[in-house]
Parts: structure tokens; sequence; C-alpha cells
């Protein structure tokens, strides 16, 4: 067994965040201001986001809300550093079995959860047990532990997993806080008493929760075992968060502006250039790891069964247009399949989208589509090249004006884009779970290239609870066997050739027209420092944040 | 959304002078959505759904008098063209919500009894209902969209319009031109046909005249909702919604369409309140 | 398994039964989308959208009690601009007004914050935006008869007393002609609950109104059924207390049947 070791120094470098975002010199005034005035401790940040969780807890359903909230108050069993590479936590370290099977961790022996209950090998069994429960319906947690079979409890502080298959993704998504560890007696109780109200060991506790406007969370005075990411170790400077929503983004801005909240993300790319100008506002961006914003074809039926017709759809939309002015240049165009801040992402495959109207024009023809109707539409025989593209409630206005940019572009060419608002429990019918729709709107955010597999394997072709990962009905055995050998092979080089394979087959292919990376976009008022970006998922941390007064 | 007086009681009567004015600016304002209902082309030159994404937040000037939106399509050829369906909206909605309240409340009012009782007492239950919710129920139940729009719309003002038709055949069947034709012997029928029918009938021009902007409104709110017009539909409602996001960057997005929704209504309710004057001055 | 927990494999008729059923019995049942039971759902949220009507209503009157009060029966210019405005006000959309009033006092002025649902300040814009259309309708009754009253013997002779105008109107006139307008203020409860869906969701507030848009966003009926159920109750319990505001201030009952 090889023995991996990490010891709990200080790795994390603000540098590396600031260089991630790319932005001005204005965004690291927080790091040259925390030099000059350490944090002191107290005080209340109020933090508002825009979409309300169904659920605190992040293994139920699995949605980015829940795990934005949980981040705050629950621990990892391992953590992620800013160069991707894993790191102690819960766990101090662990073995790996030659063959991939049998992860064996040696975990911490001084961890409480806040309702008092010991955190140990046990605990890790009910945690990743609830995972996989169908019972927490959850569509990401249970997703990411497939190849998970059982736990073993070795000694109070020794646990070994067994996995039916070798999966070399498997301690980079138990990074993620989706698979956030929770008190094994909490998670006993019902599903509506853990959702209102989930308990961890981390940094804060979940007091209250008033719907439609807040979460209360307040600090573990306990907590002496945060992560060697974090830029300080025992208790948190804050002595409350308030998790505030505020769905409308125009508003979310201006109660920034006004010192109202300290804190904003998902900030409007309307808000970018107005918050640079503001002395009292610095911003802190961050892609996130995972597959792009896209619309994926569905090639399970005509027009997109054909590669041509996909290729020219691509070809027509100009998307480049619409984010300079949608997007007011603030979103930079993906073109490959994976977010630059995945592990093997390969930059290849950018470029491969490119507007080309001439080139729409000669496949479409080549594909048969040769005559247009009166309206300039295209026609096969009596058959209107129509594209269907349901447009689900979490769209925001500005992605609603990029698609409207995209139907008025690929009209040029002929195509007859039908944009269909629909409520959610629509989208699940015809979309999440079926398959009438020519293309789907979605992104993954996750921190491995294994998202490849969930988004174009042939596996993920089964609906999981309420959603089918695989929107493409892309189904191809040389691209299953690719993605499952990168999952087996134990060398980083050999991981990244497969996934480079990967990639490429999903650009041959024309699988989905990809747009903007997912990026956490936060907006901070002067009160607040230290306000971090985690790196699994790219989701705020405010752990070693403080108030200054 | 707004407030119109829909009971003829409530109803007040500003002096002559001033109403002719005000109902000449509005009656003008009305022929103008008119025209560009039915002849767009004659008042805005420029497609009102070609993106120029390089010509995006234009302000409002010359060459573009509202300005252009986010794709750089102009506002001012996209409510010209979106007036369209923003007035057939409120025209079908007002038509079906007729052709619901003006045969109920006649019967209502008509035969009485038990059958007024108990229609009486189920419009005044669902009267109870805000009319957005009662909309916002039918949306859940026929989904969103332009027709299930005209469809919630239309349904759920009706039973307001069929409790004011129901009063007018009241107030008429009790009036004293009907005990006098009563007393001259002529027949229940004629009485009805000759003399409640057509006084009752006649208050309606005015009703449909307030309810079409008071319909637009209704379905604009709903659109506002998201859950009216598909894009890339110029619909008043819809593209208010859409421009909100950018109110600091470009107001004139949120400003023109709006203004346009109220001229709609204050023009409907004035030249409504003005035929209404002009009934009752020709009755009396 | 989500179907079965809710019941859905039954047949529509069936479930609907166990439904009313339940609703008999006070059970207003488990919204799909929050995982809450209904009943929670209306407690914790039905404060908020109370607050905010109640406070719409009295701007509004107050509205009414300046405005329209200080220019009805004036010289024709003056009663025309304020009946204009009346009608003017009436005819606003609420959305539209609240985005408007949100977009100057609040991203403009910084005169009030954009949101919250605590504190009188964060109250102020939702409700002026309920409270003008409301004002405007109000305004048109009141002043018409006002304007009736203003002519009424017992008016000229409490001028020829020797009472200031002010005290006239709003001492003598003003009791006899606010009937309509108070039962009008009952009657449109609906149309501030239309209202409020809008303004709750505009400044992000908490409340009945946004619920009842979520609820119908994802096809969550019990909750659906639940928000309406209350809605209808309160506007029932608003016409009854209007009732007994009329009774109080009507100066023929108050003053004891003859």
């Amino acid at each position: 067994m090889r023995k991996r070791y990490f010891s709990g120094q200080m790795i994390f470098l603000l540098a590396t965040i600031i260089a991630l975002t790319g932005c001005d010199g204005k965004e690291s005034e927080q790091t040259s201001d925390h030099t000059n005035s350490g944090p002191v401790f107290g005080g209340a940040l109020t933090y508002a986001t825009d979409r309300e969780p169904l659920c605190l807890d992040p293994h139920t359903l699995g949605d980015i809300p829940q795990v934005l909230i949980s981040q705050q108050f629950l621990d990892s069993l391992v953590s992620m550093d800013n160069e991707g590479h894993i790191r102690p936590w819960l766990a101090k370290s662990w073995d790996i079995s030659p063959d991939g099977l049998v992860y064996v961790f040696h975990l911490r022996g001084d961890v409480y959860f806040t309702d008092g209950t010991r955190f140990d090998a046990a605990a890790l069994k009910a945690n990743l047990d609830h995972m996989v429960d169908p019972k927490t319906q959850s569509s990401t947690a249970s997703n990411y532990l497939r190849q998970y079979q059982s736990t073993e409890i070795v000694d109070k502080y020794t646990a070994a997993v067994h996995l039916s298959r070798p999966y070399t993704a498997f301690l980079e998504v138990l990074a993620q806080g989706f698979l956030g560890i929770e008190s094994p007696t909490a998670i006993k109780r019902t599903r509506e008493e853990n959702c209102a109200a989930p308990v961890g060991s981390g940094p804060f506790k979940v007091v209250r929760w008033d719907r439609q406007s807040q979460v209360v969370l307040e600090r573990n005075q306990n907590y002496a075992w945060a992560p060697p990411t974090a830029l300080h170790q025992g208790p948190a400077y804050l002595d409350r968060i308030i998790w505030k929503f505020i769905p409308d983004p125009v508003v979310r801005f201006a109660s920034l502006q006004s010192g109202e909240v300290d804190v904003i993300d998902s900030l409007p790319p309307e808000a970018h250039g107005p918050a640079r100008q503001n002395p009292d506002i610095t911003l802190l961006l961050r892609d996130r790891p995972g597959n792009p914003t896209h619309g994926a074809f569905n090639t399970t039926r005509e027009p997109f069964n054909d590669l041509r017709v996909r290729e020219a759809f691509i070809r027509s939309a100009n998307v480049d247009g619409a984010l300079k002015s949608v997007f007011f240049g603030e979103f930079t165009r993906a073109s490959g399949s994976l977010n630059p801040a995945t592990p093997f992402y390969s930059a290849d495959f950018e470029g491969t989208q490119n507007y080309d109207p001439t080139r729409a024009n000669q496949l479409l023809d080549e594909a048969g589509w040769d005559k247009r109707n009166g309206d300039g539409y295209r026609i096969k025989g009596s058959q209107k090249l129509v594209v269907k593209i349901p447009l689900g409630t979490f769209l925001s206005n500005a992605d609603r004006a990029l698609w409207e940019q995209i139907q008025a572009s690929t009209k040029q060419v002929g195509f007859a884009v039908d944009l269909e608002p629909m409520s959610t429990a629509e989208m699940i019918k015809c979309c999440y779970s079926g398959w009438d729709y020519d293309v789907r709107i979605g992104y993954w955010n996750t921190n491995t290239a294994d998202v490849l597999r969930y988004l174009f394997s042939s596996s993920f072709l089964k609906v999981a609870s309420i959603f089918r990962p695989n929107s493409t009905g892309f189904n191809q055995p040389e691209f299953d066997k690719i993605v499952s050998q990168a999952l087996e092979a134990q060398d980083e080089v050999a991981r990244r050739g497969l996934y480079y394979k990967a990639q490429a087959i999903i650009a041959q292919n024309y699988l989905q027209l990809s747009l903007y990376p997912q990026s956490t976009r936060l907006a901070i008022y002067k009160t607040a420092r230290d306000v971090r970006i985690e790196s699994s998922l790219s989701i705020s941390y405010l752990y070693d944040a403080w108030i200054k007064k | 959304m707004s407030f119109v007086a829909t009971r003829s009681r409530f109803a007040y009567r500003p002096g002559a002078r001033s109403i002719h004015w005000g109902a000449l600016l509005a009656g003008s304002f009305l022929a103008f959505l008119l025209i560009s209902a039915s002849f767009p082309h004659l008042l805005a030159s420029l497609d009102p759904l070609e993106t120029m994404p390089e010509r995006a937040f234009l302000s409002p000037g010359w060459g573009h008098w509202f300005g252009t939106d986010q794709s750089g399509r102009d506002v001012f050829s996209r409510i010209v063209h979106g007036s369209r369906q923003s007035l057939s909206i409120g025209l079908f909605a007002i038509t079906l919500s007729m052709s619901v309240a003006i045969p109920l409340g006649l019967l209502c009012g008509l035969i009485g009894g038990w059958l007024d009782r108990a229609v009486g007492w189920l419009l005044e239950i669902l009267f109870a209902f805000p009319t957005l919710v009662l909309a916002l129920l039918f949306v859940s139940i026929f989904g969103s969209g332009i027709t299930p729009l005209i469809v919630a719309t239309g349904l759920s003002i009706s039973p307001g319009y069929t409790l004011l038709i129901r009063g007018q055949v009241l107030v008429v069947r009790n009036a004293g031109y009907i005990e006098a034709a009563r007393a001259l012997g002529h027949s229940p029928w004629r009485i009805i046909r000759r003399q409640v029918l057509p006084n009752a009938i006649r208050p309606i021009a005015v009703i449909i005249t307030m309810g079409v902007g008071q319909a637009i409104v209704w379905a604009s709110a709903l659109s506002f909702l998201g859950l009216g017009a598909k894009p890339p539909a110029s619909e008043w409602g819809t593209m208010l919604s859409l421009g909100r996001d950018f109110i600091a960057n470009a107001w004139w997005l949120t400003f023109f369409p709006g203004l346009f929704i109220v001229l709609t209504t204050l023009s409907t309710t004035i030249v409504g309140r003005y035929l209404q004057y002009r009934l009752e001055k020709r009755l009396s | 398994m989500i179907t079965q927990e809710l019941g859905l494999d039954k047949p529509l008729i069936v479930q609907y039964a166990v439904y009313l059923g339940k609703l008999l019995h006070g059970d207003l049942g488990v919204s799909y989308s929050q995982h809450l039971p209904v009943t929670k759902v209306l407690a914790d949220q039905s404060g908020a959208t109370l607050q905010l009507m109640v406070c719409a209503i009295l701007l509004a009157w107050s509205l009414v009690l300046t405005w329209t009060v200080l220019t009805a029966g004036r010289r024709s210019w003056i009663s025309t601009l304020g009946s204009f405005v009346e009608t003017m006000a009436a005819a606003l959309p609420q959305f539209w007004l609240a985005i408007i009033l949100v977009s100057v006092f609040a991203f403009g002025m910084h005169l009030f914050p954009p949101t919250g649902s605590n504190g009188i300040r964060t109250l102020i814009l939702p409700s002026l935006a309920l409270a003008i259309p409301l004002a405007g309708f109000i305004g048109q009754v009141t002043r018409e008869s006002l304007e009736v009253v203003l002519e009424e013997p017992f008016v000229l002779s409490a001028r020829a007393r020797g009472l200031s105008d002010l005290a006239v109107r709003y001492r003598h006139a003003l009791r006899h002609s606010v009937l309509p307008g108070i039962s009008l203020s009952a009657w449109a409860i609906g149309s501030l609950v239309s209202g409020a869906v809008v303004a709750e969701l505009i400044f992000s507030r908490e409340g009945l109104g946004r619920q009842l848009f979520q609820a119908v966003q994802k096809q969550d009926m019990p909750l659906t059924v639940g928000i309406t159920l209350v809605v209808s109750v309160g506007y029932i319990a608003a016409n009854f207390l209007s009732d007994v505001v009329y009774r109080l201030v009507d100066p023929r009952i108050s003053r004891g049947a003859p």
C-alpha cells in the first residue's frame, strides 16, 4: 500500500486566487489591508445570494444553493488546495490499495459535531450510506458515489471504504461540499428536520431558517480542525452569518451598494462596471470547474441526429456577440467540454466553435435542408427546420437575452428556433426525465474531468430520481471505454491522455454548444475582509472572514 | 393591477369641459395604437427582431427614439410591433370575459330567485379571489403561453363584470319605465326585449372600453412574471420584465413599455368615462 | 419514489377525495416544493403580507385625506388637476410603479433600502407602490361624494357660523363622504393581494404573494390552494371589518336610531 501523508501546514496562497481571477489591481486591495491590520473577532456578516435552497442538507437533492451555504457549517473528509491537490481535513491521512478498490481513512480523533456527537469511523460510514440511500433523493452525491459499496469500521478512528470499481476521482469528489460530513445522530432524524437544520462539525452552525428571507448561522466556539487550506486555525472570527436570499439581481447589488449587506454572490454582468467604479466594493471572481453553461443537442431525434446540422447550429450561433453585449464582455467564451479550472482541461478545443455562417449554410445544404420557405426558414420536403429549446425558470434575464440572440443569429442561416418558457414541473417532464427537446440548456459544476462521464456516457442515460445527466443521448462504446479507463488509471499522464481523447470525441461530434464557464462572482463591501473562495467547487468560504469596524 | 371603477355606483362625473379635451387626447392615443397594431411598418421602419449586438444599449436619441435594448434591437419598433400582441391579448380577453359575463349576468338579473342567489353567491366567492391569484391558478392548470394567458386573464376578470351586468339588469328591471310598461299591459317578454335588454346592455360599451385597458394590464402583469409571451415577442409586459435587470444601465428598457401600458389604461378609462357621460346625458 | 411518497400513484379522484377529507380536518397537506406542512408556510408568511397591506391601506387613506379632501370642490382648475392626478394614479400598474419607485428612491437616491422584510423603512416603498393606485381609486369616489356634501345645507350653515374652511371640510363634511371609500377599501383587498404578489417579487420581500408565485411555478397544488384559501378568508374578514368601521363612522347609525 502506498502511504500518503500531508502535514497540516498552511499552504494557501491568496495571491493564487488573485492570479486566477485575472482581474485588475483593485481586487487585491483586500490582501494589503489584511497585512496592515490583523483580523478581529466579533460582528455579523450579511451575505446575500440569489436562490433559496429547498433543503440545507447537501446530501439531499444536491443543488448548488445547498452547497453554497453548507460549505459554511459542514467539514469535508478531505480538502483541495489551489493547485488541485488533495489535502487532509477530517481524515488525517489515507492509504489506497494497489487495485484502487479500498480506501483506508485514518480519521482525526478530536472532532465533535455541534450537537455533541463525536466524529469517528461509524460517523463516516453513516454519512456515506446516507448519501447513497435512495430515500435522500440525491442526484449529485449519489451519482458521485456509484462505485461505493460499503464502509468497514476497522477501529474507532479507521475506516475502510470499499469500491466496486477503481475510481480515481473519489478523493476529489469527497473534497466537495456536496459530500460534507454531518452528525450521524442528526441524519437519523426525519428528512424534514435534517433539511431544516443539518448538524455538522464546521466553524458555524445553523440556528434559524426564516423561509424566503434568511438563514442565521452562529460561530462554533469549539472549532479546532480547520483545513490546511485555511488562513487561520481555531474558531471563526465572525459571531454570526446572516445568509439572505435576494433573488432579484438588481436589488441584490443595490443592497450591497448601500451597505445593507456585506457580500453578494452571482453578481450580474451588468453590475461589474458600476462595482469596479465604486471604491467601497471589491470584486472576487473565479471560474468554477466542470462543464460550461451550454445547450446540449438531443441526438436521438431530427434534426440534431445529423452531425452536420449540429455543427451548422454551432457555426451560426453568434455567441461572442451576445457575450459582448448582454454580458458586457465580462464572461469569457468557452468552446470545449471542460472549464479551464477543471483538472485535465485542454485548451486545444477553444476556438472549435467559432462563428462561421458560410460554413453553416454549406453544411445545411449538404444535410438536405437545402430549400427555404417564405419566412427564410430551411425546409426538407414539407418539414421545417424547427429547434425546440425550453427555457427553465432558473435562467437569468441575461441568459434569456443570450438565447434570443442565438435565435436571431441562427435564423440567418434558416433555423426556426422556438424558445419555450417552462415551469420547473414542465421542465422535469419534457427534458430532465423526457426527451421532448432539441436543445437542453445546462451546466455541471464539479472538480473532476469525470464530469464528461456523467454528461456523455451511456451509463448516465437512465434517470436518477428526476434528473438524467446525459442530455445529448450520446451513446458510443469507445467513449464509454475511455472515460471508465480514465477512472482506473492511477498514472496522471495516462489519465491526461485519456481525458484528452474524451474531450476530442465530444468536440468532433459537436454534442453541445458551449457558452461560458460558470463562475463564482462575489462583490464585497469594504466592511468585510478575507472573504475567500475555496477550491473544490469555487464556492465562497467565510471561515477566515472578519468584519472591519 | 390598477383600479378602475367597475361598479357604476362608484363612477364619478367630471365637469363637461375638462372631459372633452381629455377624451380627445385619449382618443387620439387609442387611434395611434390601433394604427400601430394594424400597420406597424407605417410607424416603425426598423425590424423589431433583428439583433445587432454591437448596437446594444444605445440611449434614446435620433435614429432610436426610445434607445436600443440588450440585443441592439430598436425599443420604439418593438413597442409599436408589440402593440398588436398586447392589444389583441386585451381584446380577446375582454371578449372572452364578456361572453361569460353577459349571458350569465342577464340570466341572473332576469330570472332572479334561487338561481340568482346561487350564482351570485358563487360569483362573490370568485370575486373574492384577487384577479392575479385567479390568473395564476389558471396558469398552474393550463401552463404558460399566449393562449393560457388570454384565457386566464379573460376568466379571472369575468366574475366582476358578471356582477356588474347583473346589477345593471336589476336596476333597469326595477326602473319606473318598466313599471309603466307593465301597467300598460305589455307582455313580460316584450318588456324584456324592448326595455330591459337595450337599457341594460347600453353601458356595456363603456365597460368594454375600460375593460380592454384593464385586460392589457393584467396580461402584462402575467407576462411580467414570466408566464406569458414567448421570446422574442415584444409584448409590453415581457419587454418590461426582461429590461428590468438593466435598469441601472438602461432605464429606457423599462420606462417606455411601462409608459405605454399606463397610457393605454389611462386612455381607455378616459374614453370609457366620456362614453358613460354622453350616455347618461342622453338618458336624462 | 416521489410519486409514492405524495400518493400520486393513486387515481386522481382518490387523491382529490383524500385531499378534501384532510382539508375538512384543517390539514392543508404538505407543500411538494418545500417539503413543509402548508399550514407552517402560511403561518410563517402571512404576517409580512398582512403588514404590507395594512400599511398600504393606511398610506392610501392618508393620501386621500390630504390630496382629495383639500382639492375637492375648489376653483375649477384645482378640481380638474386634483381629479386628473387621481385618475392617473388609479391607472398606474403596481408593478411598473414598484420598479420606478425602487429605481429612483432606492437605487438612485439611496433613501430607502431596496429590500428587506423587517422594519418600517423597508415597508415604505412597497406599500407606496400599492397605495398610490389605491389612493387614486378611493380618491375619485371620495371626491365625488365630498363635492355633493359640500353643497349640503348643514355645511353651508357651518360656514355661515364662521368656521374655517379646513374645519368645515375635516370636522363636518368628511364624515359624510368617506363611506363609499370605506366599503371600497375592503373591496380593493383583492387588488392589493394581486399587487402584493408583484411587490414582494420586485422588492424581494417574504410573504404569501411570492410564495404563491413560486408555488404556481413549481405546480405545487397544496400550497397554491392553501394560499388561495387564506386570501379568501382574509377578504371576507376585511369586508366584515369594513362593515364595522362603516357603522362607526356612519353619522346616521352612530347617532343612534330615532
